[in-house]
């Protein structure tokens, strides 16, 4: 018997592949080749053969050795170390993702719907967020802004709204008892006339307190801030240019400091720069000048003219509770040393000083709209992400016969959940991507269309939460993804693969919510544009009170020491409209100072004669409005009763007024206004005091029908009772607008209009012109593009709906195409299958809208108070919104239950 | 010797099923198991030491199969190996893939019912 144990040793290297149970493996195959050796023996094989063959069963030692221990070495915790290493190398995972790159690529139409459903829904929601982040969330760029606060002098029993205005004599009373504030400061905005380029143009600034700028905390680029000295009067003529107006009339030019520039024909110095990036009040705002009050902007006479704005910054760890508490004591101390009159007065009209955070007052406007959008983007993102949901599902479930397979040769289910979550990955990176293009591609188109808007760049905000959304919806669609793998046995699929027709009970259930999902927030995205759409509507058929096509308007400003008197700037006016009827195709024309929806607004209060308030009533405050005869008739007021103005009211002593009819009915209900006396008081002692023989009473002389001259929408907060006119001469304006009707084209006349103004005084610009029509679309500007974003946020919404409920019945229909078959074969119509899948497609429609409209009237509060004429449940515009979903339902389904009614049943049949 | 490269890589595919198959009704040592593959199969599967002990040694470093050396009066010590568990359990799973894999094949290349 040949020495096994001592051949095995001798050939078995240890060296190499080094063994841990040596000598026990030698004594096993030792006793293995002996048991070979002895059994070849018995059986007859000589010594000899015997031996060979033993030997033989070994072809090579080394690699005998090197296989039992890398068998040795696979121990369970050595295999986990080893997979985890695995999981983390980098190669792996560039394997993973090419593998992943490589199948998407394969199957283009998936991925292309997938990445274009996600670029736009991703897109708009980033567009959406950035105008947020900037509008609503940091509408003001100062540091710590939200402890910089605005006091404003309100008047609640005479004004439905909050005001945000305060007179010139409460700065320095502010600053005496506010002393919760470390700065304060006065502003407002402003307009001059500068040259540029040698032409007059007229250009839009600020002028503010020196400490606006501490205030704010911003530091010029170049030169320096205003100096409390320079808000006096005197040491005033000092000027801060924006970049822009920087780089424009001084080519960038450094030494622009010190410099001057003419601002309405006297000379400023420029002192400073600012930073490229800074706006505040006015985002077109090119310049700044020092407010330095005058000793009768100081006065007592001028309280409660409000047209400025007041702000202050918190001292650190200073409250908003304690700036009310030290208003109302300064309320209280200016109530007690006041006179009786104006002390009932104050009374009635409630006044107080209020104070809320600036950020507050400035998003107030835009809070609405905003939110509404983000509302719409967030439905079209639903609705994209659950197409995504059912489109990955279907495609999982196709691919369940290889994927079977794949298992079945060795793949871990692990491996294979893997890679779906590495392609939902490189779906929603892809997507994501293509969604932060368009979105910047949006926002810069939205710049241009409104330069006056704050500067909406995508911010990193905006790319985080679409990164974090991306994200998300990569795992969701992972999950969607897998979830059939992870429920089905590997017998199901590979026995059925993808022809399980009643099989994934749990799919189907899945999708048929998702599409129902869709069809909710189409139901909403539709109502929400239907009734925003009505509101518009209503609100253009709201008749304004003057006429719109055919007018034309421009502004001027008689600014410089030329027009310091009033004969000068009456006799302007004069010689200006007479030029101006002149020429050709000219009906009428006047000039105001309120040109109907531009913005700028004056109010008054108005005092009838033998008028008896009620007792509790507080005065009456109206629209002021100084006209010129041609006025009425080139605006076209209609007028009711008695006669507009014409030659007799062009002199400096005339007392004639005209009213509209709401102050008329107001006063006199019994309609007889013609020849009763009004007196509008300018200052506050006129308020307080008693009407007398000194009292200047006008005369009414005609009634017009009110306008809207504020807006559309005019039954705002300022002159809720009406518009009364003066007669220009009486105080003539420097700042006013030309109202002129023409026959021709109002485009065509523009021209001829400027040189005819220009005849008179070639310096001053004609500036802002526009049509009254353009006026209108201007002020509805916001309302009308929110409607058209809405409107195309639901279109999206209700295709990309309209598209997952076809995919779903299209994809249904190619499931049971056998059970449609037999239907058929059995004795059932086309028709009836055609009805069949209609009506699983409608179901869900149907079920969409009902939620949607349970939804809708639980959350319509939030649209309420932005719809006109239309409640946010009127059930016309509920009903409609459903019929056209259903319509588009019923369109989606058409072609999938027409091709399932043209089976072939014989096809069907005979396939095994 | 494994004779064609196909046979050879069937062979490696099949090998710890055919190896956990002969454990199933008693433990066995190694050449038992040889010995038991080639007669069952009608000497189609012939396994030689250098091929057989790397399986083994791998299934019991998975904990499949479990060794223990052997003492017969007389005779050399023999390591015997027996299924565990686990080991009954992967035979079980690998026998139902196996099956299904063989049908579907049969399917998929045209084959005849056997």
């Amino acid at each position: 018997m040949p020495d096994f144990i001592a051949y095995v040793r001798r050939n078995l290297p240890r060296r190499h592949a080094p063994l841990d149970r040596y000598d026990e493996v030698v004594e096993e195959l030792a006793a293995e080749l002996e048991t070979r050796y002895t059994a070849l023996v018995e059986g007859g094989t000589s010594d000899e053969d015997a031996w060979r063959i033993v030997v033989a069963q070994v072809p090579s030692w080394p690699a005998l050795a090197r296989d039992l221990a890398a068998a040795g070495e696979r121990r369970p915790a050595a295999t986990r170390v080893s997979r985890l290493r695995r999981y983390l190398a980098i190669e792996h995972w560039t394997r993973e993702f090419a593998v992943g790159i490589r199948v998407l690529r394969k199957d283009r139409g998936f991925t292309a719907t997938a990445i274009v459903t996600l670029a736009v829904c991703l897109g708009a929601h980033a567009a959406i967020v950035t105008a947020i982040n900037a509008m609503l969330l940091h509408p003001l760029q100062a540091p710590e802004p939200d402890r910089v606060l605005l006091m404003a002098n309100q008047y609640p029993r005479v004004e439905a709204r909050r005001g945000w205005l305060s007179a010139t004599p409460d700065y320095e009373d502010r600053l005496r008892h506010l002393t919760v504030f470390e700065e304060q400061a006065f502003y407002n905005y402003s307009a001059a006339t500068i040259a540029s380029d040698g032409v007059p143009t007229r250009m839009r600034g600020m002028i503010a307190t020196p400490s606006l700028f501490r205030l704010l905390r911003v530091n010029p680029a170049r030169g320096r801030i205003f100096t409390d000295a320079e808000g006096t009067t005197g040491n005033d003529t000092r000027v801060i240019l924006s970049d822009g107006l920087w780089r424009e009339l001084f080519g960038a030019d450094p030494s622009a400091i010190g410099r001057t520039l003419r601002l309405d024909g006297s000379e400023y110095t420029v002192v400073g720069i600012l930073p490229r990036d800074f706006s505040f009040g006015d985002p077109a705002a090119r310049f700044w000048i020092p407010l330095a009050l005058t000793p009768k902007q100081r006065s007592d006479e001028a309280r409660h003219r409000n047209g400025w704005f007041s702000i202050g910054r918190l001292r650190p760890g200073a409250t908003i509770e304690q700036v009310r508490d030290q208003l109302k004591a300064m309320d209280a101390a200016d109530f007690e040393r006041s006179a009786p009159r104006l002390q009932a007065l104050l009374t009635k009209t409630g006044f107080y000083t209020g104070v809320e955070p600036l950020q507050d007052v400035l998003v107030r406007d835009v809070r609405g709209p905003l939110s509404l959008l983000w509302g719409a983007a967030l439905a079209v993102l639903v609705i994209g992400v659950a197409n995504l949901g059912t489109i990955a599902l279907a495609r999982s479930r196709a691919r369940l016969g290889d994927l079977g397979t794949r298992l079945a040769l060795g793949a871990s289910r692990f491996d294979i959940v893997r890679q779906l979550f590495v392609e939902g990955v490189l779906v929603a990176a892809v997507g994501a991507g293509g969604g932060l293009a368009l979105a910047a591609w949006m926002l810069a188109a939205l710049q241009a269309v409104q330069p006056a808007t704050t500067s909406l760049h995508l911010d990193a905000a905006a790319v985080a939460i679409t990164v974090g959304l991306a994200v998300s919806i990569a795992v969701l669609m992972g999950l969607v993804s897998a979830s059939p793998l992870l429920t089905t046995r590997l017998s199901t699929m590979m026995h059925e693969g993808h022809r399980s027709g009643t099989r994934g009970r749990t799919a189907r259930a899945l999708w048929r919510a998702l599409v129902a999902a869709q069809m909710t927030c189409s139901f909403t995205l539709l109502l929400g544009s239907a009734l925003l759409y009505v509101s518009l509507r209503n609100v253009l058929a709201v008749d304004p009170g003057f006429r719109t096509g055919d007018v034309i308007t421009g502004f001027m400003s008689l600014s410089g020491p030329r027009y310091a008197d009033g004969d000068a700037a009456r006799a302007f006016l004069r010689r200006a409209l007479e030029s101006i009827r002149e020429l050709p195709g000219v009906v009428a024309a006047g000039a105001t100072t309120i040109v109907p929806m531009s913005g700028s607004v004056q109010t008054g209060v108005v005092i009838a004669d033998g008028y008896v308030p009620a007792p509790g009533e507080s005065p009456v405050a109206a629209l002021r409005s100084l006209v010129t005869p041609g006025y009425f008739e080139a605006v076209g007021t209609p007028l009711l009763r008695g006669r507009y103005f014409d030659a007799h009211d062009e002199d400096s002593t005339s007392r004639s007024v005209v009213i509209d009819e709401r102050l008329a009915r107001r006063f006199w209900p019994d309609g007889m206004a013609i020849g009763r006396r009004i007196f509008f008081p300018m200052t506050a002692t006129e308020l307080a005091a008693r009407p007398g023989p000194n009292t200047p009473w006008s005369t009414v002389i005609g009634v017009v029908r009110s306008a809207r001259l504020t807006g559309p929408l005019a039954e705002g907060p300022i002159g809720t009772s009406g518009t009364y006119y003066v007669p220009s001469a009486v105080s003539p304006p420097r700042d006013f607008g030309f109202v002129i009707r023409t026959e021709r084209e109002p485009s065509e006349i523009v021209r001829e209009v400027r040189s005819a103004v220009a005849h008179v005084d070639g310096e001053l610009p004609l500036f802002d012109i526009r049509t009254l029509s353009e006026r209108t679309e201007l002020a509805l500007g916001s309302r009308t593009s929110t409607m058209h974003l809405a409107m195309l946020f639901a279109g999206v919404g209700v295709f990309l709906s309209a598209l997952g409920l076809y995919g779903m019945l299209a994809y249904l229909v190619a499931q049971r195409t056998r059970e449609i078959g037999i239907r058929l074969a059995v004795g059932s119509t086309p028709r009836a299958i055609v009805g069949l899948l209609l009506g699983e497609g409608l179901s869900l429609a149907v079920a969409g809208t009902l939620i949607g409209a349970a939804v809708s009237l639980a959350f319509g509060q939030v649209l309420a108070s932005y719809l006109y004429g239309v409640a946010p449940w009127d059930p016309f515009v509920i009903l409609l919104t459903a019929t056209m979903l259903t319509g588009v339902a019923i369109l989606a389904c058409i072609v999938p239950a027409r091709r399932a009614a043209h089976v072939d049943v014989m096809r069907i049949l005979t396939a095994s | 010797m494994a004779a064609s490269t196909d046979e050879h890589t069937l062979k490696k595919g099949t090998a710890e099923l055919l190896v956990l198959a002969q454990l199933e009704d008693q433990p066995r040592h190694g050449y038992d198991i040889a010995v038991r593959i080639e007669q069952r199969s009608k000497g189609a599967v012939v396994f030689n030491v250098a091929s057989l002990y790397p399986i083994l040694y791998r299934l019991e470093a998975q904990g499949s199969i479990s060794g223990r050396w052997v003492e017969r009066a007389g005779q050399r010590r023999r390591r015997f190996y027996r299924l565990t568990p686990a080991g009954r359990a992967k035979l079980a799973q690998q026998r139902r893939t196996w099956r299904m894999f063989m049908s579907a094949v049969q399917r998929a290349a045209g084959l005849e019912y056997a």
